[in-house]
C-alpha cells in the first residue's frame, strides 16, 4: 500500500481533530476500513498504487470527511481545547510557584538597603514564629536580591529573607522560610515587618547567658537598626532600663524589645549601678 | 440507476441505524451491506460513514466496542441501544407515511 498517500489523506481528514485520544481512535478506525477495501480491490487483481488510489478515491473528500468529524465530535472538541488551555495555564501557574525552590535564578529577593526603603516596601506578619508569609505589595525599583535581619550573632537572632514570586503583575506572598548568616553585599540590612495594624512588628529577643557572676544589671541599647552601632553610632536610640541579672549560675535572661526595635549592645553593672567597664561588650 | 444524492442524504441515519439494527457491524461491513441491499443505489462516500456513526455514538442511538471478524481482524463493531431501537422504529414510521403521501401524489399525476 502507498502509505505515504494514506497518511496524507488522514492527515488532512482529521487536521481538525486535535491529538489524543479520539484523534487515535479515528484514524484507527479509518486505518482499518481503508486496509479491508485495499485488500479487497488486491484480491480483484488490482496492483497496490491501484489499489491505493481507488481506496482513497472511495473514501471521499478528505476536507469533507474533516469537516463532518469535526462536527460530530465539536463539543468533546470544544471541550479538551478548554481543558488544555487551563491546564496549561495551571502547569505554567504551577511552575511559576515551584520551579524558584529548585531553580535559583527564578527567585526574586528584595533588598532594603535602609531601614526607610524597607519600612515602605515590606510588609508582613509572624506565622508560626519561624515563618513569616508576606501579606503586601513588594514592589522594590531597586537591586533586587536578599533582605536580611541585621547582622548579629545567630544564637539571639534568626536571620530571614523574602522571596516572592512574580507572575505577570500579579506577586504571589512570598514566605521567609530560610535561615542564613551572610549579610547583604558585606552590609547589612534590617528586615522591616508590619503587621496588619500597619505597626512595625519585629522585634528582638534576647537571650544572655551570663557565663560569670560578678555584675548586678545590664541595659541594652535599643534602636530600629540592631547592629553593632551603639551609642554613638545609632543616636536615635536609647537605653533600656535596668534589668537585674539572674542570680544562678549559668543564668539566663530574655528580654523582649518593644515592638519594632532591636537591641545593639549592652552594658553591665554593679550592685550600685555603675558600669563594669572591663566586661562592657558590643554585639559581635 | 443512480439516485439524486438529496434523496440519500436526509435518510442515511435511518438506513445505517436499520442495518445494526439486524446485527453488529463494523464500518467497512456496514458500507458493503449498504450497497447490497440497496442493488448499489446507496453508495455513500465511505469516509463520510464515520461522521454518521460518531454522531449517533453521541446521541446514544448506537454503541461500540472491538470485536473480531469472521477473518480473526480486530474491528470496531457498532450496536445499536434501546433508545436507538426506539428511534428506527418511530423514523420508519414517519418515512412510511411520507413514502406513501408522495406515491399517492405521484401515482395520481400519472
Amino acid at each position: 500500500m502507498n502509505e505515504e498517500a494514506v497518511k496524507d489523506f488522514l492527515s488532512h481528514a482529521l487536521s481538525r481533530i486535535p491529538h489524543g485520544k479520539l484523534k487515535k481512535r479515528i484514524v484507527k478506525e479509518l486505518t482499518e476500513h481503508i486496509e479491508d477495501n485495499y485488500y479487497e480491490y488486491i484480491d480483484s487483481g488490482l496492483n497496490e498504487d491501484e489499489a491505493t488510489s481507488k481506496v482513497i478515491k472511495a473514501m471521499g473528500d478528505a476536507d469533507e470527511i474533516g469537516c463532518q468529524l469535526y462536527r460530530a465530535h465539536r463539543s468533546q472538541i470544544v471541550f479538551i481545547r478548554i481543558f488544555r488551555a487551563v491546564m496549561s495555564i495551571a502547569i505554567v501557574f504551577a511552575l511559576f510557584i515551584t520551579v524558584p525552590h529548585v531553580c535559583s535564578e527564578v527567585y526574586t529577593y528584595f533588598i532594603a538597603d535602609t531601614i526607610s526603603e524597607a519600612e515602605e516596601k515590606i510588609s508582613g506578619q509572624y506565622n508560626d514564629g519561624k515563618e513569616i508569609v508576606f501579606v503586601g505589595e513588594y514592589e522594590y525599583s531597586g537591586v533586587v536580591t536578599r533582605l536580611y535581619l541585621p547582622k548579629t550573632p545567630s544564637s539571639r537572632y534568626k536571620y530571614f529573607y523574602a522571596k516572592s514570586i512574580k507572575f505577570f503583575n500579579i506577586s504571589i506572598p512570598g514566605k521567609i522560610t530560610e535561615y542564613g548568616s551572610a549579610s547583604y553585599n558585606g552590609n547589612p540590612a534590617i528586615l522591616m515587618l508590619f503587621g496588619e495594624d500597619g505597626q512595625f512588628d519585629t522585634r528582638s529577643q534576647i537571650d544572655i547567658f551570663f557565663k560569670d557572676p560578678g555584675y548586678k544589671y545590664m541595659r541594652v541599647w535599643i534602636d530600629n537598626i540592631g547592629i553593632n552601632s551603639c551609642p554613638d553610632a545609632s543616636p536615635t536610640g536609647e537605653w533600656s532600663k535596668f534589668y537585674e541579672v539572674p542570680s544562678e549560675y549559668p543564668g539566663v535572661m530574655r528580654i523582649d524589645t518593644p515592638k519594632g526595635k532591636h537591641w545593639s549592645c549592652y552594658r553591665l553593672y554593679d550592685e550600685n549601678k555603675q558600669e563594669i567597664k572591663n566586661i562592657n561588650s558590643d554585639k559581635e | 440507476m443512480k439516485v439524486n444524492k438529496e434523496f440519500v442524504r436526509g435518510s442515511t441515519d435511518m438506513l445505517v441505524l436499520s442495518l445494526i439494527n439486524r446485527k453488529d457491524m463494523y464500518g467497512y461491513q456496514i458500507i458493503k451491506e449498504l450497497k447490497i441491499l440497496s442493488e448499489n443505489v446507496f453508495e455513500l462516500k465511505e469516509g463520510t460513514l464515520y461522521p454518521i456513526l460518531h454522531i449517533l455514538e453521541e446521541e446514544g442511538l448506537v454503541t461500540s466496542y472491538y470485536g473480531e471478524t469472521e477473518v480473526k481482524r480486530k474491528r470496531r463493531y457498532y450496536a445499536i441501544t434501546e433508545k436507538g431501537r426506539k428511534q428506527l422504529s418511530e423514523k420508519r414510521d414517519e418515512f412510511k407515511i411520507f413514502s406513501n403521501a408522495v406515491g399517492k401524489v405521484l401515482e395520481c399525476g400519472v
